[in-house]
């Protein structure tokens, strides 16, 4: 996912121009990262047409406080706080759909392929077990995943140290990884 | 499972695309933003006046009570009054006690910041 820094100048200067009055210049920030924004908040929620309306009031905050961004940072940096802050507070007013941990489902026919199961369900499997992690691991691993594996960036859009971040993303991938081996279990076939 | 097919599956998730018209619906809230008049800020320097009244209000009403707790407290150490009514009695019927001159001010002084807020509330002032 580019959440990286190439649009600067361009964010630079449109950025100059919205806030000398010239509204329609927004657009230019619209859609260099509406991308981006969509599909972070889509990582958080799983739904698209929530994961638009989160990304449509991130734009529109973003708008409000333009004033705000200092220039010392990129303008990405600025703007993907920004979006995450929004989408973390979102979700804790109205959470998104997700099953408790121990209560996902057993895939049926586990023998499916490699002794386990279908790399979709498989992955299916482990978004579902993501969504229901605690919050602040959930939030860590997924703006880990989303920046790329880059831990500083997921610290930045978090606002935290970047100490915290990687505690953070190792307690959740503990957890993961003691809950997930349950879900592919093989079921033992019965002996003749 | 292993951390790192943990990672394998979390890294290429599917990436969803903007539908067609969500540029324009940004820009048209974006606009109906920019369209909208700004908030009117508190009209400070017009409410100071009100404002400083009612602190003064407020410290009146503090000396006041304290005063009044005072005076209950020595009639009570003389009398054990039956009710609350009867503590007060002495201070009403007595139009030269000094707490009912106190109040008097303090109730006069509320009410003339209650109306200059009010006046300068709604723009007459």
């Amino acid at each position: 996912m580019n959440s990286g820094n190439d649009h600067s100048p361009n964010d630079h200067s449109d950025v100059e121009k919205v806030l000398a009055g010239d509204v329609s210049a927004f657009e230019g920030i619209v859609r260099r990262w509406q991308r981006p924004l969509i599909n972070l908040a889509y990582r958080f929620c799983h739904d698209r047409g929530r994961a638009e309306e989160m990304a449509q009031e991130a734009f529109l905050r973003a708008y409000r406080g333009l004033g705000q961004w200092r220039k010392e940072a990129a303008f990405s940096t600025w703007l993907f706080a920004l979006a995450t802050n929004l989408y973390r507070s979102e979700l804790r007013r109205i959470p998104a759909s997700a099953v408790p941990l121990d209560d996902l489902p057993e895939i049926p026919d586990a023998r499916a392929c490699d002794g386990g199961l279908e790399d979709k369900d498989r992955h299916r499997a482990v978004r579902h077990a993501v969504s229901s992690l605690p919050a602040k691991y959930r939030e860590a691993l997924v703006l880990f995943y989303f920046h790329d594996m880059d831990v500083p960036a997921a610290a930045r859009s978090l606002g935290l140290p970047e100490g915290t971040v990687k505690a953070r993303l190792f307690r959740g991938r503990e957890i993961l990884r003691s809950k997930l081996p349950r879900l592919f279990a093989v079921p033992k076939l019965k002996e003749a | 499972m292993s951390l790192d097919e943990i990672d394998r599956i979390l890294s290429p998730e599917e990436e969803i695309l903007p539908s067609s018209g969500f540029t324009a619906s940004v820009m048209d809230a974006v606009r109906r933003e920019a369209a909208a008049p700004q908030p009117i800020p508190f009209p400070w320097k017009r409410a100071s006046p009100g404002v400083a009244l009612a602190g003064l209000a407020m410290v009146f009403a503090v000396i006041i009570v304290a005063d009044f707790t005072r005076v209950i407290r020595q009639a009570s150490a003389v009398r054990v009054p039956s009710t609350w009514m009867s503590a007060l009695a002495p201070i009403f019927h007595d139009p030269l006690h000094p707490e009912a001159v106190w109040l008097a001010v303090a109730f006069v002084v509320t009410l003339a910041s209650i109306m200059v807020s009010f006046r300068l509330a709604s723009g007459r002032a």
